[in-house]
């Protein structure tokens, strides 16, 4: 509940809603719309929780299909409790080194090509919910269409919010998004767009992504986003 | 280093009170964002990125503010951040602003600190609770002066040196139109007769509760020098530090912090500084409670330590003095705790850039802002000057 007392002080949180409810209000917008459907959010938070089984840091990992996602109760309709992240305690950390102390340290480093993050209103009315401007506009100041995607790694605490992130950064079928599981699977708020880059970084390192992107976001329904382009060296 | 020029080409305040009932958190930042943008005529349109900075959300109860305020700061589209280094975050919001600009990633960013602290009780949001610490101190007056009484006891000073600095402050606050506290009857024996709150300090000696914000806009050279040339003096920033150290270290002089010291020997550095007591023309620093201006000048260096207390006595720090310090009333007339910070960085600013007003020290071209927040944990300083590096 502590999340209300991050909208307005005057005209929202007052009303006291809380941040899966607000979240609520974007799915339904991406129903409505016509962009996506029940199925989708479903097929998204299945694929998530099935690839952290391979992360032996996720919180939350299993195999089950979206139709079984699908038969599940609502928690706040549109979305289901496998729409919505864990609630989790963890850290992160990255360390940064510039040219060839970074060369000294690893074999392949992954290189910042690209970084940049933007804001948006926090008024709900203020933007189109179905789509991220703010990650849009990052994106094309980090230069994250200048090559191929291998890998995404992005921060989208609920299922829909990866489909408007993804359609925000362009990405194709040939991007695998969130093999971590993201923020499905392990979601200790402040740190989960850390834990993004990190995710990323170290699929470049070991030569297993070439170029990706990473992804942050803060505040109610992605107002706030960071997209970082990371590339390793050809040897 | 391959850093780019930078200076101060807008200055904003608010009218500091202790409730600004007639604006919200929003209105209130806006104020000032506003005024520094005129000053520097420029539009919303005009700025790069916005890094706002306040004190704990705890203050007024709104987690992560700058979410909400971002709108009002015309930051759509934009870069936004957040500082947070308790009381010194106005300082260190600054220098993240002009490191931005230095870097060479935005040409102007607009940066902006404030609190409100009507909203809440600061007091109390700062008198840790057990059972994580012993109840032993009210505020941040009670964390201090023990600090205060080492001082006094090391240094062999007088008593009334406390009383002295805030006579002088709260008489130098009375020529700044947007200093909270205008008290035209204060006098020495007034002060002196005020109600002892945590002891050596007297309610006298204490800041007050301010609602009010502050703003900047920083440029690169190319923007300050068309302020230049368009009749608008910049303010060129010489050098910008920051340090910390732990709270609760049993080791460390919370009388002469060696995280001040070593922050203040990396400004003077940066700006070609040997001698401060010297080559500074003014000294805009933070004095909470009137015995940290003889401290403080200890602890950068503009005395000896032992020595700070006597440059107060004899009227060295006065605003006509050899080294005037906190020449717009400081922390002592205004405390919107989060912008207090930057007040002392803009006044340095407006010094050298010669729109200080009554104020105004003559003639000065070298000034240092500095601020310290947590229980002196964090330090931020830097030093601006009329002359481009």
């Amino acid at each position: 509940m502590v999340l209300t007392r991050q909208l307005d002080p005057i005209t929202v949180a007052p009303l006291w809603p809380d941040s899966v409810s607000i979240a609520a209000l974007q799915a339904r917008a991406m129903l409505d719309s016509g962009k996506a459907t029940e199925a989708d959010f479903a097929e998204v938070a299945s694929r998530s929780r099935r690839n952290a089984l391979d992360n032996p840091k996720a919180q939350l990992a299993w195999d089950r299909s979206a139709e079984e996602v699908l038969s599940e109760p609502y928690t706040v309709a549109p979305l289901r409790r496998s729409d919505c992240p864990p609630i989790t305690d963890g850290a992160a950390a990255v360390v940064l080194a510039a040219g060839d102390v970074a060369r000294s340290k690893v074999d392949r480093p992954a290189w910042i090509r690209g970084i940049d993050h933007r804001v948006e209103p926090i008024h709900l009315g203020l933007r189109d919910l179905t789509v991220s401007e703010s990650t849009r506009l990052a994106a094309s100041k980090a230069g994250v269409a200048d090559g191929p995607v291998d890998v995404a790694e992005l921060h989208a605490p609920f299922s829909h919010q990866e489909l408007i992130l993804a359609e925000a950064l362009g990405l194709g079928v040939d991007t695998r998004i969130n093999p971590s599981g993201g923020a499905l699977a392990a979601n200790a708020m402040l740190t989960a767009g850390l834990v993004r880059i990190g995710e990323l970084a170290d699929r470049v390192m070991s030569g297993e992504a070439r170029r990706g992107v990473a992804h942050a976001t803060s505040g109610p329904c992605l107002q706030q986003n960071l997209v970082c382009v990371l590339e390793g060296e050809e040897a | 280093m391959g850093k780019e020029r930078v200076a101060v080409v807008g200055i904003g305040q608010t009218k500091h009170q202790a409730t600004r009932g007639d604006v919200s958190m929003a209105g209130l930042v806006r104020e000032a964002a506003k005024r520094a943008l005129d000053d520097a005529a420029m539009t919303w349109a005009d700025i790069d990125a916005v890094v706002i900075g306040k004190a704990p959300d705890f203050f007024e109860g709104v987690m992560m503010p700058e979410l909400f305020l971002s709108d009002a700061l015309g930051c759509t589209g934009k870069p936004m951040f957040r500082v947070h280094t308790a009381g010194s975050v106005g300082g260190s919001t600054a220098i993240v602003a002009a490191q931005l600009v230095q870097a060479g990633i935005h040409e102007r960013v607009l940066t902006v600190a404030f609190e409100k602290q009507s909203e809440s009780e600061a007091m109390w949001a700062l008198s840790l609770p057990i059972p994580f610490t012993p109840p032993l101190h009210a505020g941040a007056g009670g964390y201090f002066a023990p600090h205060v009484r080492s001082y006094i006891r090391r240094a062999k000073a007088p008593d009334h040196i406390g009383m002295l600095v805030a006579l002088k402050d709260r008489q130098n606050g009375l020529k700044n139109p947007y200093a909270h506290l205008h008290e035209h009857d204060i006098t020495f024996d007034s002060i002196k007769d005020s109600m002892m709150l945590w002891d050596p300090i007297r309610y006298a000696e204490t800041c007050p509760s301010s609602d009010g914000a502050c703003a900047l806009v920083i440029g690169n050279e190319s923007v300050a020098d068309a302020a230049a040339a368009d009749g608008r003096k910049p303010a060129w920033i010489k050098g910008t530090a920051m340090r910390s150290e732990p709270t609760l270290s049993a080791e460390r002089d919370t009388v002469i912090p060696l995280a001040g010291a070593l922050c203040a020997a990396d400004v003077y550095r940066q700006a070609g500084i040997t001698d401060p007591r010297r080559d500074v023309d003014c000294v805009e620093m933070y004095v909470p409670f009137s015995w940290f201006e003889p401290m403080w000048l200890e602890n950068l260096g503009f005395a000896e330590p032992g020595e700070g207390w006597k440059l107060t006595e004899s009227g060295v720090t006065a605003l006509d003095g050899d080294l005037p310090v906190n020449m717009s009333g400081g922390v002592l007339c205004t405390n919107p705790i989060g912008a207090s910070g930057m007040l002392r960085f803009a006044e340095a600013a407006m010094q050298v850039r010669g729109t200080a007003g009554e104020h105004q020290v003559d003639g000065a071209r070298t000034a240092v802002g500095h601020a310290y927040g947590g229980g002196s944990q964090f330090f931020a300083m830097w030093v601006v000057g009329s002359d481009k590096p």
